[in-house]
């Protein structure tokens, strides 16, 4: 049997060959070791650059409104290309999400699921080894050999340098899919106890604030985690905008705090705990901590998970005539 | 600071009601000429579906001590479902805030019909009192650790 990656080149070069699709959004490698770049495949003859192993942690959904958006500068609009991307779960949920908020026509995407095991964290492994710099990294049956450039060699369990969402992803398979590569793994796993949120939940509402400012202090405000974010597509950012001016323009903590619960609730119903912001992240801002409670009441509240169903509208453009009043205040 | 002087302090509540009812609701408390705390500043919007998230935390970073959204009860919407879209968006909000650490009194809804000037009267008491229980947002003022 050949390697996923193989069998992802072969369908790549083939999709691009016979027409079937113009571009192919997938992984090729990094600079540097336990990396991964995204890699934009149009010819054929470079499907070779395709990977797929540990590292290919980002979402690369991120790229498809990009790629169906209209060009303003056309009077006439060129018809929109046949898109095929590499999915893992989370880039399969997130595509979804796109389709049925109608930034992405289906007909024009090819879902080509990958089998992912959870993807590993570099920035992890690096902190682990401490601070001789990785310099090569080799994976067999589920133990991970990493050697630093002093030539000393580090074993570590792949469960232990898996990136935080992805230690806790129920969805490792991308629900909708065209071609399917590989054994996919699991689409509706076990859901693993989030020991760092339920802690903070179980926090004091002063403590919680602490934490979340606290947090929030080392931002910077580079917009790294909207740029990672597949759901954030708006033409004009609510945080670029002037009129009104949302969140300030920077200077004040205050504006940064602004910022990122304005970013974050409109991910209400619609994150699909990816991971990428925090991966993103610059300065390592614990985002999901906060952001995974959205994900959490839109399932307890509406039953709503994002990103299974192309027939499913998003939580929050619909509604029930039951849904909960409790959160009301009632005068007496 | 904020605990001991609660009672000579007046908090910045921000009140958005909808044009159809609570907005009505408020005229009718007014006309019947009922007391309630002078502490709000209304907004009137066409629907409580109007509002959106950044709406309400815009007001608390602008120095709001409360924001206070009320509607039409859910099955009167002028615009027939425009305040059960809203439900669904508050409930979620309430639940955010709060998880961030913003007191869950800062951010209220109700639902005030035209009829209820006396449930109006009753509801801004009722929101005075709990934000000035909590005393001054720290939402506009706080500065990174």
């Amino acid at each position: 049997m050949t390697s996923a990656q193989d069998q992802i080149r072969e369908t790549a070069a083939q999709l691009l060959s016979e027409g079937k699709a113009d571009l192919v959004i997938g992984f090729s490698q990094g600079t540097r070791t336990m990396r991964t770049t995204p890699c934009f495949v149009t010819e054929a003859d470079d499907a070779g650059q395709l990977v797929w192993n540990s590292y290919c942690s980002n979402n690369l959904a991120v790229y498809l409104p990009k790629c169906f958006a209209p060009d303003p500068r056309l009077r006439e609009q060129e018809p929109p290309p046949k898109v095929a991307i590499i999915a893992k779960g989370c880039d399969g949920r997130s595509a979804v999400g796109l389709i049925t908020e109608q930034q992405v026509p289906r007909e024009n995407l090819i879902i080509i699921a990958a089998p992912c095991e959870g993807m590993l964290d570099a920035d992890l492994a690096q902190q682990l080894v401490g601070q001789n710099q990785i310099v090569s990294a080799a994976e067999s049956n589920g133990t991970i050999t990493v050697k630093d450039d002093t030539g000393k060699e580090t074993k570590f369990d792949r469960k232990d340098l898996l990136a935080e969402a992805c230690r806790f992803c129920k969805h490792r398979a991308a629900p909708v899919h065209d071609i399917a590569i590989g054994e996919l793994g699991q689409t509706d796993g076990p859901l693993a106890p989030d020991e760092r949120f339920e802690e903070f939940v179980n926090k004091s509402t002063a403590e919680r604030w602490e934490q979340f400012s606290g947090e929030l202090s080392k931002c910077i405000l580079c917009n790294a985690c909207r740029s990672a974010c597949p759901n954030c597509y708006c033409k004009v950012c609510f945080a670029d905008q002037t009129r009104p001016d949302w969140t300030g323009s920077g200077r004040k903590f205050s504006d940064v705090i602004s910022f990122h619960l304005g970013r974050m609730f409109h991910q209400a119903g619609r994150c699909v705990d990816c991971g990428a912001c925090v991966r993103a992240c610059p300065v390592g801002i614990d985002l999901r901590t906060f952001t995974y409670r959205l994900v959490a009441d839109a399932q307890e509240l509406f039953g709503h998970v994002a990103g299974l169903d192309l027939e499913q509208s998003p939580a929050l453009r619909t509604f029930g005539a039951d849904d909960s009043d409790n959160f009301i205040t009632e005068p007496e | 600071m904020a605990e001991q002087n609660n009672n000579d302090w007046n908090p910045k509540i921000v009140a958005f009601l909808c044009n159809w009812c609570s907005y009505a609701g408020a005229d009718l408390a007014g006309v019947s000429r009922m007391q309630y705390a002078p502490d709000v500043r209304i907004i009137r919007v066409p629907c409580s579906g109007r509002i959106s998230p950044l709406h309400i935390l815009s007001a608390l970073h602008r120095g709001a001590d409360g924001v206070l959204v009320s509607g039409c009860h859910p099955g009167d919407c002028h615009y027939i479902s425009g305040n059960l879209v809203a439900r669904r968006k508050f409930s979620m909000l309430k639940n955010f805030i709060e998880h961030v650490g913003i007191e869950p009194e800062r951010v209220q809804f109700s639902w005030v019909s035209a009829a209820e000037g006396a449930r109006f009267a009753g509801l801004i008491e009722k929101v005075v009192e709990n934000v000035k229980r909590i005393g001054p947002s720290k939402m506009a003022t706080v500065t990174a650790q």
